[in-house]
């Protein structure tokens, strides 16, 4: 066996692990220093942008969080929407249909901390978080109908006579805007229930697996627009002017993509070398 | 304190997430089991305490200020309990039956129009003109009426039909390739938040 077999042979053979290892470290480069690849901004998160954009001082927006276990995908869009929404002086009424929904509520005012007290906004005026709902699809019928039936007190405890921010919200014709972050199909629930009914604008904010069944929905104009995974958070965070962990990430997810490409043509090669040293097939 | 407090929590989860990686970047161990067991028990218990304060919020508090009705959801979910006595589990089935009866209804509710009529309206692409190149719309059109014809399971497809069908499960997999890569996008994006936030806690300890 030549040497060069034997090399072939240990990489074709290399653990696993080690790829694993090198992914990892690949991945950790942009943290430790951002490298600042390019980002290509989708047409449907400059849509979604400018839906926000255009609202007026004054407009409620029914702002649908995402279960936390998709933090490092939507995280970073929840938290640049929010200061977006803020900023431009709307209502945000923040909950979920899920359970670790206040969790996530709290993830995303305390990542906007230092914006919240920039911009002057007020808990319970400007925004608010009203906790989980249970029954999935049954709360999102019964929260279009009656809201403040369903939406007794906000998660703390405080009813909504005591909040500014309800003040005549009686069902989900009242609102401007429901944003839906998303990663399974919460959005249509919205479609049968606040667009079908109460004509109201939806734009969904949803993982990268959720795409595909979003389109459709988005063709038939039930989801005026959509942003999707961590492209979507960095393309709408460099639109507001406002970068964050959604832009580094994406350099993560750059470099691990070079990394997989890498892998593959190395692999590649590496088989066709071999096939030659056999004289055709492997 | 408070900066104490949140250095340690912040520690915490670093460090756990570390054991979970350890069992695909060196091999399963105790530190990788004692994550998953703390992991499954502070998720269960975190799910328990928010459903315990959301029938206590939703159903108890209303019906002891008078709204005895509530009772009634009650006492629905008490009997879909003994589903786990196999002697009477049949009672669950009275809640069962109704809980699968609110939801049929509710999504019969909207279902025609959202997902009947305007996804049928959205199939009806001119080949030029629209949000999409003539190219996609003849891709789309193409590809809703061979998908259709590989799911028309009255006739076998014979002769020239075969290839429409056999089309039709072409063009399912490459939209199942598409959904497969948007997964592995997603995960890799889940892996590149976990891995910041590691590298992020003990740059900030230097």
């Amino acid at each position: 066996m030549s040497e060069s077999t034997s090399l072939i042979e240990k990489l074709e053979n290399i653990d696993k692990r080690v790829i694993y290892w090198l992914l990892i470290t690949f991945m950790a480069i942009p943290f430790i220093s951002p490298i600042g690849l390019p980002v290509t901004i989708a047409t449907t998160t400059r849509e979604s942008f400018n839906i926000v954009d255009n609202l007026n001082e004054g407009d409620v927006v029914a702002f649908n969080v995402v279960s936390t276990a998709v933090w490092g995908e939507l995280g970073p869009s929840q938290v640049v929407i929010f200061k977006h929404l803020l900023q431009k002086k709307c209502k945000v009424v923040m909950y979920g249909i899920v359970m670790d929904a206040p969790m996530g509520i709290k993830l995303i005012i305390e990542n906007s901390k230092s914006f919240i007290d920039e911009v002057g906004a007020e808990y319970g005026v400007d925004y608010v978080n009203m906790g989980y709902f249970a029954g999935m699809e049954t709360a999102i019928a019964s929260l279009a109908v009656d809201t403040p039936g369903t939406m007794k007190a906000s998660f703390e405890g405080t009813p909504i006579s005591q909040l500014p921010i309800m003040e005549g919200i009686e069902n989900a014709g009242d609102f401007a805007l429901v944003i839906d972050f998303d990663s399974e199909d919460q959005f249509v629930f919205y479609a049968r229930h606040w667009i079908s009914n109460y004509d109201v604008e939806q734009i969904v904010i949803g993982t990268g697996w959720a795409e595909p069944a979003i389109i459709p929905y988005w063709n038939a104009g039930m989801v005026k627009s959509f942003a999707t995974g961590l492209n979507g958070g960095a393309g709408w965070e460099i639109l507001a002017k406002m970068k964050g962990e959604a832009v580094i990430g994406l350099d993560a997810i750059s470099t691990s993509h070079l990394f997989f490409l890498f892998v593959v043509l190395f692999g590649n090669l590496i088989h066709f070398i071999k096939r030659s040293k056999k004289g055709g097939s492997v | 304190m408070t900066e104490m407090v949140t250095l340690l929590g912040s520690a915490v989860a670093v460090f756990l997430t570390m054991f979970c990686y350890s069992a695909i970047l060196w091999r399963d161990n105790k530190l990788f089991r004692f994550t998953e067991a703390t992991f499954i028990g502070v998720g269960l218990s975190y799910q328990l305490v928010i459903n315990l304060y959301t029938i206590k919020d939703k159903a108890v508090v209303p019906m002891l200020s008078g709204n005895f009705y509530y009772v009634i959801g009650l006492a629905a979910g008490v009997m879909i309990l003994f589903r786990v006595v196999s002697k009477y589990a049949w009672i669950s089935r009275f809640s069962m039956a109704f809980l699968v009866g609110i939801g049929t209804g509710l999504a019969m509710l909207g279902s025609a129009e959202a997902n009947f009529w305007k996804m049928l309206e959205a199939t009806y692409v001119p080949l030029i003109g629209g949000k999409y190149t003539p190219l996609d719309n003849l891709f789309m059109i193409v590809a809703t009426i061979t998908v259709l014809y590989y799911f028309f399971f009255t006739y076998k497809p014979k002769g020239a039909l075969e290839p429409v069908s056999k089309a039709g499960r072409y063009f399912m997999v490459f939209a199942l390739g598409g959904f497969f890569g948007n997964v592995v996008l997603a995960r890799l994006t889940w892996l590149s938040s976990t891995i910041g936030e590691i590298v992020t806690f003990f740059m900030s300890l230097f």
